[in-house]
């Protein structure tokens, strides 16, 4: 068994959130493990839930923005398929897309970072991307971020088909 | 010096007790808040990080701390604990005020500084957004811990821009990094000058929040200050005449009333924190729970004794035993437990 299959929640976090400040990427929001970040949480509601307070909700585990590329990423120890199948679920629901982009304007956050930019444009950057510490393949349609320790050695693992916006989000150089 | 400067430990006791030679060690649940912590201080940048085990498999100190409930940061030097730390972005306010208050309590009671970060004034999101205001409180409890238990506990403010979201660009940790950082070049004195700063901080920030909002020094609307007799009248047909003789002893209460229902009552939060506010706030006089100048009472009208104990038992490897910490009694619909005199 890999070394990096010990990783743990927390050292996943730690190295997904290492591995996009390396690249340059900003993190906009999230919600570590059992714990409180600097980050801000932000929320995502199910449009159809009636119910008061988190329930029905989805707080993605980071949130990151670089070059009009933004990512949700969740973060687990190895490959999961239901944390695939969720954020799928949040990228193909507009309504939800555009729940999180409120969110992200109702706290400032885009303006705090100096982005500025319309709901649409927004849509058209997001991506969604696993955080695992499990060799393993690309995924067709997500961004895989493999964390390795020390935390230095942590790659991408581009999506099988990828788009031209993620593929420059990702790359070393503006 | 100031008169608070008296109330805690000693120079010379401190002196007595130091003990520099002893390498850092911080236990915790989450990695990322024991990382934050050490980037605190250049004095904890070698400190050796651990993680917080179920009870009975740590330290005996940690496990002493952690009786009541977990705190994010316990700091031991060699054996000894020197410091718990807690950190939240939520306001306490509402029902989250009494959220993470019984670990507070524990580390007072045990000797352990504590530090509490968190906003005093920050943006509640959703349906409803609007900023949200520290309870105060929570402010006159902890000043009263401080009397109690000559141990200092500070509260010290994250704090926000100017659309009150919360700052997180490494400048809120100003204030708790000096703290922190002149707590431990002093060899972890209680009587360090910033730990001095930050009381005389929060007794102002009390008096000052407390002239704004005056109704805070009164009882919130679940809480009844009574003479033991007109309580005892009230709740003569649950209360049995030996818990009455015994709860006769002190003459005035605080009745705390919990409007669970039989479908919700199996939890702790905020309740079993929220009644060690109020305990600090009109009961306590010394140390130990039953060091008080009025009953603690906890009333839940839509409960009997028998759905309680099926959900809540003092079980100690449950959270719920937390609700048999302080209170005298419990009253339900049907009956009552005495808890203690």
């Amino acid at each position: 068994m890999s070394l990096e299959l010990n990783l743990n929640e927390d050292e996943i976090y730690i190295g997904a959130k290492t591995l996009l400040k390396q690249r340059g990427w900003t993190l906009l929001a999230g919600q570590p493990p059992d714990g409180c970040n600097h980050l801000p949480v932000v929320e995502i509601k199910s449009p159809d839930s009636r119910r008061l307070g988190s329930g029905g909700s989805y707080k993605p585990d980071l949130i990151a923005s670089r070059l009009g590329a933004f990512l949700i990423v969740e973060c687990k120890p190895s490959y999961n398929d239901s944390d695939v199948a969720k954020i799928r679920g949040i990228l193909a629901d507009p309504l939800r897309v555009s729940l999180l982009f409120r969110e992200l304007q109702q706290r400032h956050l885009l303006e705090r970072n100096g982005i500025h930019l319309t709901e649409r444009e927004f849509g058209a950057g997001l991506f969604g991307a696993i955080a695992h510490g499990e060799p393993g393949k690309a995924i067709s349609d997500l961004l895989v971020i493999l964390v390795k320790k020390p935390y230095v050695r942590s790659a991408f693992l581009p999506p099988l088909t990828c788009p031209e916006f993620i593929t420059r989000a990702i790359s070393l150089v503006e | 010096m100031t008169e608070k400067h008296d109330l805690l430990l000693s120079n010379k006791e401190f002196l007595k007790n130091r003990d520099t030679r002893g390498v850092y060690r911080i236990f915790c649940d989450n990695l990322i808040e024991a990382n934050w912590f050490t980037e605190l201080s250049s004095e904890l940048s070698k400190a050796e990080i651990n993680k917080m085990q179920a009870r009975g498999a740590n330290p005996r100190a940690i496990d002493a701390l952690i009786e009541y409930d977990r705190p994010d940061i316990i700091l031991l030097q060699a054996d000894r604990p020197v410091l718990v730390l807690e950190k939240s972005r939520e306001v306490p306010t509402g029902h989250n005020v009494g959220q993470r208050f019984a670990r507070l309590v524990r580390a007072a009671e045990l000797g352990v500084p504590t530090i509490k970060f968190f906003p005093f004034d920050a943006m509640k999101h959703g349906k409803y957004a609007n900023v949200c205001n520290l309870n105060i409180r929570l402010l006159k409890a902890f000043e009263e811990m401080l009397r109690i238990h000559k141990t200092p506990i500070l509260a010290i403010n994250w704090p926000c821009d100017k659309h009150h979201e919360l700052i997180d660009d490494g400048s809120e940790n100003t204030r708790v990094s000096a703290i922190v950082t002149d707590y431990l070049s002093s060899g972890c004195n209680p009587n360090c000058r910033e730990i001095l700063a930050q009381l005389r901080a929060m007794r102002n920030e009390l008096s000052s929040r407390l002239s704004r909002r005056k109704l805070y020094g009164d009882p919130p609307g679940s809480v009844e200050l009574l003479d033991t007799s007109a309580l005892l009248k009230r709740l003569n047909k649950v209360i049995t005449p030996d818990t009455q003789k015994a709860l006769m002893g002190r003459p005035r209460s605080v009745l705390y009333t919990i409007k669970m229902t039989p479908a919700n009552c199996r939890r702790e939060d905020p309740y079993t924190g929220t009644q060690f506010i109020y305990d600090y706030h009109w009961c306590r006089s010394g140390p130990r729970v039953e060091d008080k100048s009025m009953n603690l009472i906890l009333h839940f009208p839509r409960i009997t004794r028998e759905v309680w104990h099926k959900n809540n038992p003092n079980d100690t490897s449950r959270k719920s035993c937390n609700w048999y910490l302080t209170a005298n009694a419990l009253v339900f619909s049907d009956s009552a437990d005495l808890l203690r005199k």
